[in-house]
């Protein structure tokens, strides 16, 4: 396989721990009480990461909740428009780079060849 | 002869002109043997595109623009690694991607926005606050918004997001890497990703929400 060059994974990571890593893992097996925990749980259930008792009490908790299924709807269809606006089918995709950009390229290719 | 023929959109100039060069191999054996004509026409046939991917990490035109350059640069002086495996393009891709965070990583020194304020709240009872109507049908929304439009203002709203919340959007939901590949590329947890990914994802239906809502019934 052919790896690109400069992958970023050769830099060392964060000395410091995020803040992400103390909050608790949007995974797991706690029952869904609330509309705040359906909403923290749903990342958890679109992909799969509740457990059996877990997803049977958040799907039971949406089946009740007609804002928690709007939510639902809405941030999948969230999902959807972000890959739809910065898909590769785009518009600006199949703009030509401006002219000085590619004279600038060129020229750095030219450079870096006389000096090697 | 001219280059582009009226009426014809830049994707399909850009098709029509694709069609009528060198196939990848071709391009990529002129690459190799430093045939000059080569490193212009993979500018003409790539460029745009990795344009377009650069912009939407960078945010910053300038920035963008230093991006491809670095990346091209890059790959014109690896050429002899790529093997043909994967197509040309989706390897430039994934150059121009990590060039990009590379820069992202050494500009992050300075202090963003937090996404809390973006966030959906809730009262003591745990219901939403902000709760309204659901959002419109598309048809619906079809009729208020050119498809075009909605596009620029997801885009826009992706853009206000911040950069470390965005990131992981980007790579897990455009990029379409696993979290565990986020995670490796960023030297986060996959715990990390999957808050920061819930998190941008809330943040931008918050942005989308007013555009998109249906009546009040």
């Amino acid at each position: 396989m052919s790896h690109p060059p400069n992958m970023p994974t050769d830099l060392p990571p964060p000395s410091t721990a995020l803040p992400e890593d103390a909050l608790p893992s949007p995974c797991g097996d706690l029952p869904t009480e609330t509309c705040r925990d359906a909403i923290n749980f749903l990342l958890a259930y679109l992909e799969d990461d509740l457990s059996a008792s877990a997803r049977e009490s958040f799907e039971a908790h949406v089946a009740m909740c007609p804002p928690c299924q709007d939510y639902m709807d809405s941030y999948r269809e969230t999902i959807a428009l972000s890959r739809e606006a910065c898909g590769c089918d785009q518009a600006d995709q199949h703009e030509p780079m401006p002219p000085a950009l590619v004279s600038a390229i060129l020229a750095a290719c030219t450079a870096d060849k006389t000096n090697d | 002869m001219p280059s582009t023929v009226p009426n014809m959109t830049a994707r399909e100039t850009a098709e029509a002109q694709e069609a009528s060069q060198r196939s990848d191999a071709e391009l990529v054996a002129a690459l190799k043997a430093s045939d000059e004509t080569a490193y212009a026409e993979c500018l003409q046939r790539f460029g745009g595109r990795m344009l377009a991917v650069a912009r939407r990490f960078m945010r910053d035109e300038g920035l963008a623009q230093d991006v491809v350059q670095e990346a091209f640069l890059n790959a014109f002086k690896a050429i002899d690694r790529f093997d043909g495996r994967a197509k040309l393009s989706t390897w430039l891709h994934r150059i121009t991607v990590n060039t990009a965070l590379m820069k992202l990583r050494h500009a992050r020194s300075r202090p963003e926005a937090s996404i809390e304020d973006m966030l959906p709240t809730f009262d003591e009872t745990g219901h939403r606050v902000d709760a309204g109507p659901p959002w419109s049908a598309p048809d619906d929304v079809a009729a208020r918004f050119d498809r075009n439009e909605l596009r620029k203002r997801v885009r826009m709203a992706i853009d206000r997001l911040p950069d470390t919340h965005r990131t992981v959007l980007l790579l897990r939901d455009i990029e379409e890497l696993s979290g565990a590949e986020t995670a490796d590329v960023l030297g986060i947890t996959t715990n990390a990703v999957k808050v920061r990914l819930h998190r941008a994802r809330q943040a931008l239906r918050e942005q989308l929400d007013p555009d998109l809502r249906g009546p009040v019934p």
